[in-house]
């Protein structure tokens, strides 16, 4: 051939998709001033014409579509289809840009709703379906941009769990399709944890609507409005601290205030909700205890990063969060909504 | 016509033949470009290139107008044309 194929990105991350001759040339001049104005007719050769209507974002279909047509199937078999109206919508018009080596950054990939538009950055098996994930549950309406769990319009919220939600997704899913990269870790803790007080069925409807507030509701049945709201604050606390690029200390005070808070609000919620199952004979007294040990997971919970859970919250912790709720008497008549 | 041979035609009825090196499409300015040679070069033996904007719709070159689009297209010349293809 005569002609192949270049896909480049400029240091500012420009891309540039063509075509170049196998043509040695030692030295060059490019002249700037050559003016082809006057020319009254142009010969082009068929070949160029084609390869000008390349679709830049078709090069990147044509190499990440087996992943695309992997993610899609999946939901498909997992979910119903009212759970999936933004991924069909925008799985359409998705666009992928295929930065992989090309720019110098620590990043896997991004999604941008505004743009419907997916960037990888390195290794982009690590990170598509991550990103797919954010697509399938991103809109924007009412010039606020939802994705899952977060919202970003005046006011921004909900970021830390929804990729804390988002990485969870990707590893329950796509687990056996790549190995992951250890990303987000103490977000899908928590996630998970949410996720055992809301239910599977009811965290993942609420995430692929991009419904907060859904989620929001089904938190309220256990905790103060108040609570709730500063649980998803203190994620996005948490979140930020640990994202941002001067943040390696995991132990720093600040991290573990929000980590203590976190949990406490957690495992309080999940009290509430027990004594609620309690008192509707939906769980037995004599099945408290093995019902907390399979909430707390103590196995998983304390197998975080450093060890730094262990440092703020303890299996104790529950249980004296359990019987303070029990003595309250904080009975179905007296929920918090 | 050569997959490779571009000929232009001025005013006054001349036409000429140039040697295309490079085609692109430029994200930013969503304009598609080709780069050529007439294969000349000046007395230090540097080859003389050009380039210009490609409009597809009506078949048509235009000048490149600003500095940043030289300056892209020179940074890929340089980047590619030394690799000993």
């Amino acid at each position: 051939m005569m002609f192949e194929d270049i896909l480049y990105a400029t240091k500012d991350g420009l891309l540039i998709v063509g075509a170049i001759a196998k043509k040695k040339i030692a030295a060059f001049k490019l002249n700037r001033k050559f003016s082809v104005e006057n020319m009254r007719d142009v010969q082009m050769p068929p070949q160029v014409r084609t390869s000008c209507y390349v679709d830049l974002y078709e090069l990147s279909r044509r190499k990440f579509g087996d992943a695309i047509a992997n993610f899609s199937r999946i939901l498909e078999r997992k979910f119903i289809g009212k759970d999936l109206t933004y991924f069909y919508k925008n799985i359409k018009t998705l666009k992928i840009k295929d930065l992989v080596g090309r720019v110098k950054t620590n990043i896997l990939g991004s999604y941008y709703v505004g743009h419907n538009e997916i960037i990888l950055y390195n290794d982009y098996l690590k990170s598509i379906y991550h990103e797919l994930f954010h697509m399938a549950s991103s809109c924007y309406r009412d010039d606020v941009y939802y994705s899952g769990f977060s919202q970003n319009g005046e006011h921004d919220i909900g970021r830390g769990l929804n990729e804390g939600y988002t990485e969870l997704l990707t590893r329950r899913y796509f687990g056996g399709f790549v190995d992951f990269v250890p990303a987000y870790e103490e977000e899908v803790r928590i996630a998970k944890y949410i996720e055992k007080i809301v239910g599977q069925f009811k965290m993942e409807s609420c995430y692929l609507r991009a419904n907060l507030i859904g989620l929001i509701r089904e938190l309220r049945f256990y905790l103060t409005e108040t609570e709730v709201t500063d649980l998803i604050t203190d994620i996005d606390k948490m979140h930020y601290l640990n994202n941002s690029d001067n943040s390696q200390d995991y132990s720093s005070l600040l991290h573990l205030e929000y980590l203590k808070n976190i949990y406490f609000t957690i495992f309080r919620a999940y009290a509430r909700k027990l004594c609620f199952e309690i008192e509707d004979r939906i769980v037995m007294e004599s099945a408290i205890d093995t019902e907390i040990k399979k909430f707390v997971e103590e196995d998983y919970i304390f197998s975080d990063i450093d060890g730094v859970v262990k440092e703020v919250i303890s299996i104790e912790d529950f249980y004296d969060i359990f019987d303070e709720e029990l003595d309250k008497n904080n009975m179905r008549n007296s929920r918090y909504y | 016509m050569k997959d490779n041979i571009l000929k232009l035609t001025d005013n006054l009825g001349n036409t000429k033949e140039y040697e295309i090196l490079m085609t692109l499409k430029m994200e930013e300015t969503n304009k598609n470009y080709i780069i050529y040679t007439d294969n000349t070069s000046d007395l230090d033996g540097i080859l003389n290139i050009y380039a210009s904007i490609y409009n597809i719709e009506n078949n048509k070159l235009e000048d490149i107008k600003t500095d940043r689009e030289w300056d892209i297209i020179h940074e890929l010349l340089e980047r590619n044309m030394n690799k000993g293809k």
